[in-house]
């Protein structure tokens, strides 16, 4: 579910997703965007980066299909030199990729579905919801990056490289885990 | 949502879009420099732990073949080259210096496109830490 709450007389843009476990069925959590983040791509002007949010990211954290901890990269976030290891990566091969065509005027753009650009595979990274989880107690996680990257040919829907670029791998849908023989596993 | 309260919804936040223009600013969630020159849907070919380059999704025949780049691990990169922690990072002496201590293919690639884009680059982020 994709909704938008008020929170303290502020408005969050909040979303269904996988809460990554140890093992079983994962448990269902809220995953939320800043306005203020929000805002800014509107500033900038990224409307395929805002079709995309909405279009792919929110209705779809939901039917991820792997879920990784820790960018293996140097990276301060939040006021912590360990950023990099607290960042969750949500993965999954959607259906279909969206483009923004604008018009002549203001607000004249259409969202076009395209087909999903092949061997690719699109990415949502979030930061556990910790230093601010008393402020906003029914956030989950803060979506912060989304993007197409490219596909592993080993593990599908997974990005490529992802033994080198993330530290664990929390969680997969069975469905993506096939043998050396092509059946799933 | 309450009455009179913002509307985040698709509709009113693409109505609201501003118009594109070459973009660069600080991602402090991510500590990352990104550099963007079209609105499409973009696919980050990742060269290395510091670089990736931004591809368009959907060859129209209208983009250029690399739209950005995104420099990562910002604020240690600041620590090793001795660079300030406040106020703005100029673009093309930071890449300059980039392409010093990293002399890879990826930084030199990036460097290029970046002069490339002549006046229509971006001149300077914003450096700002998360809160």
């Amino acid at each position: 579910m994709v909704a938008q709450i008020e929170h303290n007389g502020e408005q969050l843009l909040v979303a269904d997703a996988l809460l990554p476990v140890s093992a079983g069925r994962p448990p269902v959590g809220q995953f939320a965007i800043r306005t203020s983040d929000l805002k800014a791509y509107v500033e900038r002007g990224q409307g395929t980066a805002i079709a995309q949010l909405y279009e792919i990211v929110l209705p779809g954290l939901i039917l991820s299909t792997h879920i990784f901890r820790g960018l293996n990269r140097p990276l301060y976030c939040d006021g912590s030199v360990d950023g990099d290891k607290k960042k969750l990566i949500y993965t999954r091969r959607p259906r279909f990729d969206v483009d923004l065509r604008r018009g002549h005027s203001p607000g004249d753009y259409t969202i076009v579905r395209r087909e999903p650009p092949p061997g690719r595979t699109y990415i949502v990274i979030v930061s556990p919801n910790e230093r601010h989880r008393e402020a906003y107690p029914m956030v989950d996680a803060w979506i912060e990056h989304w993007n197409w990257v490219e596909e592993d040919r080993g593990l599908l829907g997974a990005p490529v490289d992802w033994i080198g670029r993330y530290e664990v791998r929390l969680h997969s849908n069975p469905t993506a885990l096939v043998g050396i023989d092509g059946a799933a596993t | 949502m309450t009455n009179g309260a913002e509307n985040l919804q698709k509709g009113e936040m693409l109505a609201a879009l501003k118009p594109f223009r070459p973009v660069a600013y600080y991602d402090k969630h991510l500590d990352a420099i990104r550099v963007q020159i079209a609105d499409c849907s973009i696919f980050e070919d990742r060269r290395n732990k510091l670089i990736s380059i931004y591809l368009p999704n959907h060859a129209d025949g209208k983009l250029a073949d690399i739209v950005g780049f995104s420099i990562k691990g910002v604020r240690y990169l600041l620590n090793k080259l001795q660079w300030p922690h406040d106020g703005a990072i100029q673009l093309a002496g930071f890449l300059d210096a980039l392409v010093k201590e990293y002399p890879t293919e990826s930084m030199l690639m990036v460097a290029d496109f970046y002069r490339q884009l002549g006046d229509s680059a971006p001149a300077e982020v914003k450096y700002q830490e998360a809160a």
